[in-house]
């Protein structure tokens, strides 16, 4: 009798469990469905509104994109290097790396149609340095620029602390003058002055000013196809030169250095153990194969943002030119969005997947309506402006991404409200600082200044991406230095 | 649970379909190639001056 009774009363709390279980699912549900239906309503309502803001909504869509592809792919750099030199497992390397071939083979054929919104950035050592920093930041932080993105959609506050952190650097960084002019050397400065840009720029006052017109613009910005004498746009141009030449070689390349490094012995040892013959090149075949398909879901989702960063631009491009303009900072002035435009009267409006400056763009707007300038600086006022951070179009991309994001991870039962700790916040601000810095030497992130530059054949990506790898290396060696230091510290403290 | 998430799928795609039907348009209307070289065919307004040319070549130097 009273196993009866304990049994009825065990299987109660089970089907009570569940029911709560269900509902909190039902309820995440809920919020996903609210969430679309918002951006839903956001579209329709500014298009009816005014047509032009329609332009804004294809940043929106597209941003929900990526948000929901990075979140499904786990689309994480930091994790990749991390897990690589930590580890010793480069499964999530390897899936990036696909995932930026992907992108390279839908970006050629627009490339080819000469409509490509890119542009190849300069190529110098910088790009290498830019990315150290970078690389560093991301493993602290532990997360990179557009994981960060997707994270804080998932409720990780600490994702949400890097976001903050990375674009407060960014802005600050961007507009230091005073006692930083001390550091640019005079070469910069003369150079800088010879380029005559216009006078409410005040180029000789701001040591990333000095560092972008007087030593960065001196570079050469080239593709892979123009190195070897073929325009971009062209069958040859973009898949001989940007696609094979830039992206298939070195991506194959350093596939093959890493299945030497980190998976072949493992693999063979599996395969070996279950009696099966791994001698020979086909056995060599088989295991860099096996790598290759190892994270599908990451390849799969770096398909899928290529296709989807491939449409942005084609899309973009045909709303500006049925628009009759060339950048969206037009458009805004036109429907009386005038405050915050560069001094051409430009804002950024990239036309493709970007994350870091319209984060900046935030600080930036913020700190000229409390009476800070920024639009003397070149960052902000010659080119990218700092316009209302409502009807910024990259902003409008960056928050539906974190929407996207939002959508899956409820939708999968993986959003969580993470809380930080004050060791964790630190870790965030500290990384997101390093990363704006990063971000702002190497006019890009991992996604501007790695994953779209590859793909698009830019000389400049793999220099970001060697330099990406050597800072994450070092992050790692810091990260297992102060972490035994701190096991240390605690088994000293209790006697042991 | 899962099995719902056709709605996202199905609503994203809608929209989708209306921008791209909205943007592509112009582009079948100028011609893929000529649209990549400056849009020839297509009348450029008055704000796409000299300025907007230098902004064009120096936009993606400066993110």
């Amino acid at each position: 009798m009273q196993q009866h009774v304990a049994d009825v009363t065990t299987a109660d709390a089970a089907v009570a469990k569940m029911t709560l279980e269900e509902e909190a699912k039902r309820k995440k549900k809920l919020w996903a469905l609210g969430l679309l239906g918002l951006f839903s309503l956001i579209s329709i309502s500014t298009f009816v509104y005014n047509e032009y803001y329609i332009y804004l909504s294809v940043y929106l869509w597209f941003g929900m994109i990526y948000g929901m592809c990075l979140q499904y792919g786990r689309f994480c750099f930091s994790s990749a290097f991390r897990d690589l030199f930590a580890i010793k497992v480069p499964r999530m390397l390897v899936g990036i790396v696909i995932a930026t071939l992907l992108f390279g083979l839908v970006s050629a054929p627009i490339t080819a149609a000469g409509l490509s919104t890119f542009h190849a950035a300069p190529v110098s050592s910088h790009a290498i340095i830019a990315g150290v920093f970078f690389g560093i930041g991301m493993v602290i932080a532990g997360g990179c620029a557009s994981s960060s993105l997707y994270k804080t959609g998932e409720g990780n506050m600490n994702a949400l602390i890097v976001i903050f952190s990375l674009s407060l650097t960014q802005a600050l960084f961007a507009d230091v003058g005073g006692w930083a002019n001390n550091f640019v050397p005079e070469a910069w400065t003369q150079s800088a002055l010879e380029k005559g840009l216009p006078a409410s720029i005040t180029v000789t006052d701001g040591w990333v000013d000095q560092y972008l017109a007087g030593y960065v613009w001196n570079n050469p910005a080239i593709t892979y196809a123009e190195l070897l004498g073929m325009p971009n746009a062209s069958i040859a141009g973009a898949f001989v030169g940007n696609l094979f030449v830039g992206i298939f070689v070195p991506a194959s390349l350093l596939l093959a250095l890493v299945y030497a490094l980190y998976w072949r012995k493992g693999y063979r040892k599996k395969q070996q153990k279950q009696g099966k013959d791994v001698s020979g090149l086909k056995g060599e075949l088989a295991g860099y194969w096996s790598m290759i398909t190892a994270n599908k879901r990451t390849a799969i989702a770096g398909m899928i943002l290529g296709i989807a960063c491939a449409l942005h631009m084609l899309v973009i491009q045909g709303l500006r030119v049925k628009f009759g303009f060339k950048n969206a900072g037009t458009m805004l002035e036109r429907i009386g969005w005038d405050f915050g435009l560069s001094v051409q009267g430009t804002v950024f409006d990239p036309g493709y997947w970007y994350v870091t400056t319209q984060e900046a763009q935030w600080v930036g707007w913020t700190l000229q309506k409390m009476g800070i300038e920024n639009l003397d600086n070149i960052y902000f006022g010659f080119v990218n402006g700092i316009p209302n951070p409502a009807i910024n179009p990259a902003d409008w991309m960056s928050l539906a991404l974190i929407g996207g994001a939002a959508i899956i991870a409820l939708y999968h039962n993986e959003f969580k409200f993470k809380k930080p700790t004050w060791e964790t916040a630190m870790w965030s601000a500290i990384g997101g600082a390093f990363m704006g810095i990063g971000s702002r030497l190497g006019l890009g992130c991992n996604v501007g200044a790695y994953f779209v530059r590859v793909a698009n054949g830019d000389c400049s990506g793999w220099l970001f991406g060697l330099g990406m790898a050597g800072g994450a290396y070092l992050g790692v060696k810091f990260f297992n230095w102060w972490t035994e230091r701190k096991l240390d510290k605690e088994a000293e403290a209790m006697g042991l | 649970m899962k099995s719902d998430l056709w709605i996202v799928f199905a609503v994203t795609a809608g929209f989708m379909g209306f921008m791209i039907g909205y943007g592509v348009p112009p582009v079948q209307e100028v011609g893929l190639y000529a649209m990549g070289h400056g849009g020839a065919g297509v009348e450029e307004s008055a704000e796409a001056d000299a300025a907007m040319e230098q902004f064009k070549e120096l936009e993606d130097l400066l993110k």
